[in-house]
């Protein structure tokens, strides 16, 4: 089957991509969109490295194909910042000493921005479990709770 | 290879496609199923329906006794929903013991029908509140009861062409307890290992209804209807519900034979039994 042309809005701009319909969001970002900060785990929606938000709401982009983000609104690590300054939660995300290898950061920023658009003044429990989805294998997961708390003070 | 993907924005629309489109066709509404399947290569689909766009299938209302779940609501969106939430909490439970936030913002409740894993956390919930599927094709509508309509491990009677719209269920009576539980190895992202719904209506003590599922124990979600049927009509007691246990024990191991889990999962059937219905009965301070 001929490729498909899919318009959404990513990262706060509109864009038109050609892609086949088997094609997953997450290849879709890194093969074709060089957007390399949302990263490739499981492939199979039990790691959450590869997080991103669609329409406010966190998903494995890994279980998205392409021509289901017609119309949305993505948002990916890179479009975190703002005219090159950091976000306010990655900002706290090494201020706290979130990150080691760094992995699983970009699924794990996600989300908890996803967490906040919601619910600005989350709880530790809702804390917790919006990132229940995502795996640490390094730093462990209480500096990354702490980051996300101390950002949306 | 996928030679057709189709994307409607009406479900007439795709019960047309279905009916005239000659290869495997395979439905998507989630994902998180099916992408996972096609990843692994047990699943070459010629022709994929992607449902994901058709609002009339993402609404959920109240039509007198029953509540109406569009077959494409998240697990997110219905256990978020204030009606489900109000009428039917157990429901919520159930949404939110699947899988992770991720898979909960796609996965959808005829998913989790559609794809019949015995060990899906939400249908056991639909199941005990005799849910029932209503199920398009070009020429009309029938209705199955969810217990029907899945027939065996990953196996439903839908037919080609065919495609859960919504599910109706019943909103149980006022003051009827409700409990889930899930056993899994860790909270998120677990396949169940067991999990069970409880209903329970109590009139001055004396059990008047009851639904009891343990899933993920058997090939396909029943109501425990010889354990239901023991404990109406008696007095509830600590004693009674201990018994009950017994007896889900029993059924299982009747339904399934001995298998080599059966040590680990028969001893946790039972007492998953008793906390289903002592929740069900005292609420969730029984076990706080």
């Amino acid at each position: 089957m001929p490729e498909l042309k899919i318009c959404f809005n990513l990262n706060g701009r509109e864009v038109t991509v050609m892609a086949p319909p088997d094609m997953t969001l997450l290849e879709l970002l890194r093969e074709k969109l060089d957007l390399t900060g949302t990263k490739k785990g499981c492939e199979i929606g039990e790691c959450g490295a590869c997080t991103v938000i669609i329409n406010k709401k966190a998903v494995n982009s890994c279980m998205v194909l392409v021509p289901q983000v017609e119309g949305t609104e993505v948002i990916t690590v890179e479009g975190l910042s703002q005219n090159g300054e950091l976000d306010s939660l990655q900002q706290s995300f090494i201020k706290n000493h979130a990150i080691q290898c760094g992995f699983c950061t970009p699924g794990m920023l996600m989300s908890a921005k996803a967490l906040l658009m919601n619910n600005p003044n989350p709880t530790k429990e809702e804390i917790k479990e919006a990132i229940s989805g995502n795996l640490c294998r390094c730093t462990g997961y209480i500096q990354i709770i702490k980051a996300i708390a101390s950002a949306s003070k | 290879m996928i030679k057709e993907y189709y994307q409607p924005l009406k479900l007439a629309e795709a019960l047309t496609f279905l009916s005239v489109f000659p290869g495997p066709v395979h439905i998507l509404a989630g994902g998180t199923d099916l992408l996972v399947n096609m990843r692994k290569g047990q699943i070459k689909p010629e022709g994929i329906v992607d449902l994901s766009k058709i609002e009339e299938l993402k609404t959920i209302s109240q039509e007198g006794d029953n509540l109406s779940i569009g077959a494409l609501v998240t697990f997110s969106e219905l256990a978020a929903h204030p009606l489900v939430q109000e009428l039917i909490s157990v429901l919520a439970c159930g949404a939110k013991a699947v899988g992770s936030p991720q898979i909960r913002n796609r996965g959808t409740v005829g998913g989790n029908i559609a794809n019949a894993s015995p060990a899906a956390d939400l249908v056991p919930v639909l199941v005990a509140l005799d849910g029932v599927a209503v199920i398009a094709k070009q020429n009309g509508l029938r209705k199955v009861p969810v217990a029907e309509l899945i027939v065996g491990p990953y196996k439903t009677s839908l037919e080609p062409g065919e495609i859960i719209i919504r599910i109706e269920v019943n909103v149980p009576p006022k003051g009827t307890g409700m409990a889930y539980k899930k056993v899994g190895r860790r909270n998120a992202l677990a396949i169940s290992r067991l999990n069970g719904v409880c209903l329970l209506k109590l009139e001055d003590e004396i059990i008047k209804d009851v639904s009891l599922i343990i899933g993920s124990a058997t090939p396909t979600p029943h109501r425990f209807t010889d354990v239901e049927e023991y404990l109406v009509g008696k007095n509830i007691s600590q004693e009674l519900l201990e018994e009950a246990g017994v007896m889900a024990r029993e059924h299982v191991l009747a339904v399934t034979g001995k298998r080599p889990s059966s040590n680990y999962k028969l001893p946790v059937v039972e007492r998953l039994t008793v906390r289903l219905l002592q929740v069900a009965w005292k609420g969730d301070k029984a076990y706080a």
